[in-house]
């Protein structure tokens, strides 16, 4: 079932392989010229003494997977939905609705990482920051387990509007949320004390923040994996149970 | 026979409106069924819950035997469903749109590459599998859509209107492919096209604000009309006196007008010449008599009022 969905995503993908690519690049770029450099213009190192260009990177790549995750699961869940196509015959099918939305967001989140992986090079030509290798499969496991809770909560927003202005309100929300309250670039020690801790320990904060442990402390947080491990298991149910009340299968 | 399909008691609610009223039939395995209505009748409703596409709210559907909510993923494999509009994706070609379904069937794709060309030649539409779905025709996109509901070999094809937005040619090939696939699987659509319903039937059921009124062949459903015969008369002018006398004739049935011409229904032939003795001072123009049909059967005044006199 994987294997067919990744079929249709690669059909998909070759139909505007040229935009897509050229996204793929230009988006680190971007986030380089407009985040990391002013960011790098006041703060030289993060509290911890990580040189700041080396503290900010897994969080663009945090940024970019989130930036490729949206429009996978807005077609599929919302436009597709509304507008009465694809998602339709999808449901008919034996597949059931749990591995249906499984499949749906493995895809999504299989080709986010890949954009994420392109955007980790083009960042890495330009900054010339380099980690040791087994810090670059740490950081693969981190932005998989976010892309999948990122992914859960992009579908339940995909799945319960009707309307494309709430849809871009709520998905806009979240976006400024993942960019400026999960610590990718300020740390949560910046916040007011209450604010902070609130962050430091909200689902999307613990990973970004586990990652980072891990990588410049060496140290590793049990509860950065398994508190959004277990969200997304009980995320996922709820979001093919939304799915089939949708569609009043 | 063998039943493919059995409802019993299904019902369908939305709101406070009863879509689907305890409907309770079944359908023989190998034989095509014409579900025809007015608008809003709950033909479509029917369609999707016999589909699997929507649950009912009360009542239970068995497909083969098996109960359509506690062995969906059975059912689900026996069934082809074809709805009305077009749901394929755009940014698709016609071939990717029905392959992607038949492997999330699980068919092999050297198989689903021999059913799409062997449906897609017998409905000549091979030159559009490799154009995307957004940039083909209605007609042509619909074919594409009865390729994917047979995609998996399903022995219950379900359809609704399958020749909508076809053109003669389009439709006689769907005909001509659905009437073969007859012997191996149950067919049922939903149609408007009433002529398209007495060429292609096994029998028709008749909805009427979620029932079934009529159920049966063609010639069982005009059974009660073949006596009946339509008139219509065109005078030169047919005055107001002259209509209101017409219409005072007592074997004269469901009578109208559309400006001179009289219309209406009469047992026997007999009744024309009572109306021609009444109207022997008026100039006649035309006339036309004809045995009722389908059509005559559906309209929706001499549905409400029937035939009896």
């Amino acid at each position: 079932m994987i294997l067919s969905l990744l079929k249709r995503r690669g059909w998909l993908i070759q139909k505007h392989l040229i935009s897509t690519l050229s996204i793929s690049f230009v988006l680190p770029i971007m986030l380089h010229l407009t985040l990391m450099l002013p960011v790098k213009a006041i703060f030289i190192r993060s509290i911890r003494h990580t040189p700041i260009e080396l503290w900010l990177f897994p969080g663009i790549l945090f940024i970019i997977a989130t930036v490729a995750l949206i429009p996978h699961l807005y077609r599929d869940f919302f436009d597709l939905r509304i507008h009465k196509k694809a998602l339709m015959p999808m449901t008919l099918t034996p597949v059931s609705k749990f591995k249906l939305t499984l499949g749906i967001l493995t895809t999504a989140v299989i080709e986010s990482i890949l954009f994420a992986m392109i955007g980790g090079a083009v960042l890495t030509v330009i900054t010339g920051v380099v980690f040791p290798w087994l810090d670059y499969v740490v950081m693969l496991a981190y932005l998989c387990l976010f892309t999948y809770f990122i992914g859960c909560i992009i579908i339940t927003i995909s799945l319960l509007t009707e309307h494309v202005s709430i849809f871009i309100l709520l998905i806009f929300s979240l976006f400024i949320f993942i960019v400026f309250g999960s610590g990718i670039i300020f740390e949560f020690e910046y916040y007011p004390v209450g604010l902070g801790y609130l962050l430091r320990y909200s689902p999307v904060g613990m990973t970004i923040y586990g990652l980072r442990m891990m990588i410049f402390s060496h140290l590793f947080d049990w509860t950065s994996v398994i508190v959004p491990f277990l969200l997304i298991s009980i995320w996922l149910p709820l979001n093919a149970e939304i799915l089939r009340r949708k569609l009043h299968q | 026979m063998e039943a493919s399909v059995t409802l019993k008691k299904v019902g369908k609610l939305a709101g406070d409106k009863t879509i689907l009223a305890g409907l309770t039939f079944g359908i023989e395995k190998g034989s095509i069924v014409a579900i025809i209505g007015d608008n809003d009748a709950g033909k479509s409703t029917l369609l999707r819950v016999l589909a699997g596409f929507e649950n009912p709210e009360y009542g239970q559907v068995f497909i083969h035997g098996l109960d359509s909510v506690k062995r969906r993923k059975e059912i689900r494999e026996n069934i082809g469903y074809v709805p009305l509009s077009i749901d394929l994706d755009p940014w698709l070609t016609l071939d990717q749109n029905i392959r992607f379904i038949g492997l999330l069937y699980g068919v092999r794709n050297a198989v689903i590459t021999q059913r799409i060309h062997s449906y897609a030649h017998r409905l000549d539409m091979s030159e559009y599998l490799n154009l995307k779905a957004g940039n083909v025709s209605s007609g042509i996109a619909k074919k594409a859509m009865i390729i994917r509901a047979l995609v998996h070999d399903p022995t219950i094809v379900i359809l609704d209107e399958p020749t909508a937005f076809m053109d003669a040619q389009s439709h006689r090939q769907v005909w001509d492919l659905l009437k073969k696939l007859k012997s191996e699987k149950t067919i049922i659509y939903v149609s408007q096209l009433l002529h398209e319903v007495e060429q292609a039937h096994d029998r028709i059921l008749v909805m009427d604000n979620g029932k079934i009124v009529l159920d049966g062949n063609l010639d069982k459903l005009l059974e009660s009309t073949l006596e009946f015969h339509q008139f219509q008369i065109e005078f030169e002018e047919l005055s107001d006196e002259l209509y209101k006398k017409l219409c005072s004739i007592s074997t004269v049935v469901t009578p109208s007008r559309m400006n001179n011409i009289f219309h209406f229904y009469g047992r026997t032939r007999k009744v024309l010449f009572q109306v021609m003795q009444t109207a022997q001072s008026a100039v006649m123009k035309d006339m036309n008599i004809k045995k009722l049909g389908l059509q005559d059967l559906m309209d929706s005044e001499f549905a409400r009022k029937g035939l009896d006199e």
